[in-house]
């Protein structure tokens, strides 16, 4: 075949490509699936059993000189990855949480398409914007995956007073996707639409099934930027103090996330921030709700984790 | 792997001395004459870091019945993305095998193998349980453009058959790059 030939089959599939317009859709299972318009995330409808904002509308002095935990989840989730914590904290009776729910996420399949990352960011920084007014003076995070680079550009971009925010906690924080296809998004994304995950049977309808590439673009736009902001150094503003827990054999998030992190985030002291990378296998080691199959060692790390996180507060 | 990567560095050093005999056997006047180039790579991962370096190239009619060439490249982020930053420093070493198709034209379409090692520091002993070395196998295609006075271009993209996701594999090897190399002929 010659050069001619090769070039001109070349542009017919490429005419043949962007003259298939019309839109590919997943196969949704509303019954089962969150991407579905039947199921949506629990916090949509009972606000006060997640968000502490919504919980107590008029806290106590007792209320306010708790320390409160603010749980963000990670992309495709819902605020049930931090159910365990939350009730670790109801249980333990030193510490409230508030559990926030990404903008674009929860809902259905168009919502989160049409989402960017400034919307996920969103509810983050609401919450955390309402219970400062409301006069709570010791607010810490605790994020997961996704949701640690959309709490540190929160902080470096200076979109939450700093004044009451205390502890940061990273659990398997993405910097570095695992699957680096996803740094070539823009170009085979159009093509495939969207791309479809299994899942466990316990966490069906608790995360999203299908990821729009508009979605995975977002993501990829995001996890860059925060990349390329803690390359060039971030010092963390106030009394911030960043702790960072990473699995060592994350097939989501690539564990040398945590290492940039390690480089290029320091406290306002100088000081370096602390890292832990543990021995797991496990995305997001401290959610073991759902998952088919937990070890001991599964969960001797989560309450670890947890119990480093209480005594931090 | 490793036997391949063996392999493959004794050819290529083995190739470079044969290659300096010969290029001292053959005449001045002669058509096939051995020729040794050496440039700089600035090679860049989508998506993630530049990685900066050294590339050398040896044409060789008689060692490799003049139609392949060998190459080496030896890259690093700290030349990179790293200079002003805190990326973390990569350090790759690669020989090559190359083949040139229009081997008398100026503007000359390209072929190129790599084998090589990659390795990235951490920056500490917490992240010693994460891989922190790979052996890298890639696949390369472009364009070489010879210009007077004994400089060559050349622009490529490559594809990292070997790549890493931090479970297996470097977390620093992305699959697709593209590079960009400027060559002077030695001798």
């Amino acid at each position: 075949m010659s050069m001619k030939n090769i070039f001109c089959v070349v542009l017919l599939l490429g005419l043949f490509i962007s003259c298939t317009k019309e839109e590919k859709l997943p196969a949704i299972d509303n019954a089962v699936d969150l991407d579905g318009t039947l199921i949506n995330d629990s916090s949509l409808v009972f606000p006060e059993r997640f968000l502490l904002s919504s919980a107590i509308l008029s806290p106590t002095a007792a209320d306010l000189s708790k320390p409160v935990l603010i749980a963000v989840h990670g992309f495709t989730a819902t605020t049930f990855e931090w159910i365990e914590m939350r009730d670790y904290a109801k249980k333990e009776g030193t510490f409230l949480t508030s559990l926030v729910l990404l903008g674009g996420h929860g809902r259905d399949y168009a919502d989160f398409k049409a989402a960017t990352w400034p919307n996920w960011q969103q509810p983050i920084i609401d919450e955390y914007t309402k219970l400062r007014t409301l006069g709570y003076t010791n607010i810490n995070f605790v994020a997961s995956s996704t949701g640690c680079p959309l709490v540190l550009e929160a902080i470096y971009s200076a979109k939450l007073e700093m004044d009451v925010l205390n502890d940061v906690f990273f659990i398997d924080p993405i910097l570095v996707p695992a699957n680096k296809t996803l740094s070539i998004i823009k170009v085979v994304g159009p093509l495939l639409k969207f791309s479809a995950t299994t899942m466990e049977a316990g966490e069906n309808g608790f995360w999203y099934k299908y990821r729009p590439y508009e979605a995975l673009d977002q993501l990829n736009t995001l996890v860059k930027k925060v990349r390329k902001k803690v390359e060039h150094g971030v010092v963390l503003p106030g009394k911030i103090h960043l702790t960072v827990f990473k699995s060592n054999q994350d097939g989501a998030a690539d564990p040398i996330s945590a290492s940039i992190l390690y480089k290029g985030v320091k406290h306002n002291d100088g000081s370096e921030i602390d890292v832990s990378v543990e021995k797991s296998n496990l995305h997001v080691f401290t959610r073991l709700k759902g998952r088919n199959t937990i070890t001991d060692e599964d969960v001797q790390l989560q309450q670890k984790v947890f119990l480093t996180i209480k005594n931090a507060l | 792997m490793k036997l391949i990567l063996s392999s493959i560095i004794i050819f290529f050093f083995t190739s470079i001395s044969f290659g300096q005999a010969e290029g001292v056997a053959v005449t001045s006047d002669s058509v096939h004459y051995s020729s040794f180039e050496l440039g700089v790579r600035c090679k860049k991962f989508t998506g993630f870091y530049w990685e900066n370096g050294i590339s050398g190239e040896l044409h060789s009619p008689k060692g490799l019945k003049n139609k392949l060439s060998l190459g080496f490249n030896i890259a690093s982020s700290k030349v990179g993305s790293g200079i002003t930053g805190y990326e973390i420093p990569t350090f790759t070493a690669e020989v090559s095998i190359i083949k040139y198709l229009r081997d008398s034209k100026k503007l000359k379409p390209l072929f190129r193998l790599n084998v090589g090692y990659a390795y990235a520091n951490y920056g500490s002993d917490k992240f010693s349980s994460i891989p922190n070395s790979a052996t890298l196998l890639s696949l390369e295609t472009g364009i070489s453009y010879s210009l007077p006075c004994s400089f060559r271009l050349v622009a490529s993209g490559g594809y990292n058959i070997i790549n890493g996701n931090g479970v297996k594999g470097l977390g620093t090897v992305y699959p697709f790059y593209g590079q960009f190399s400027i060559f002077y002929k030695l001798k």
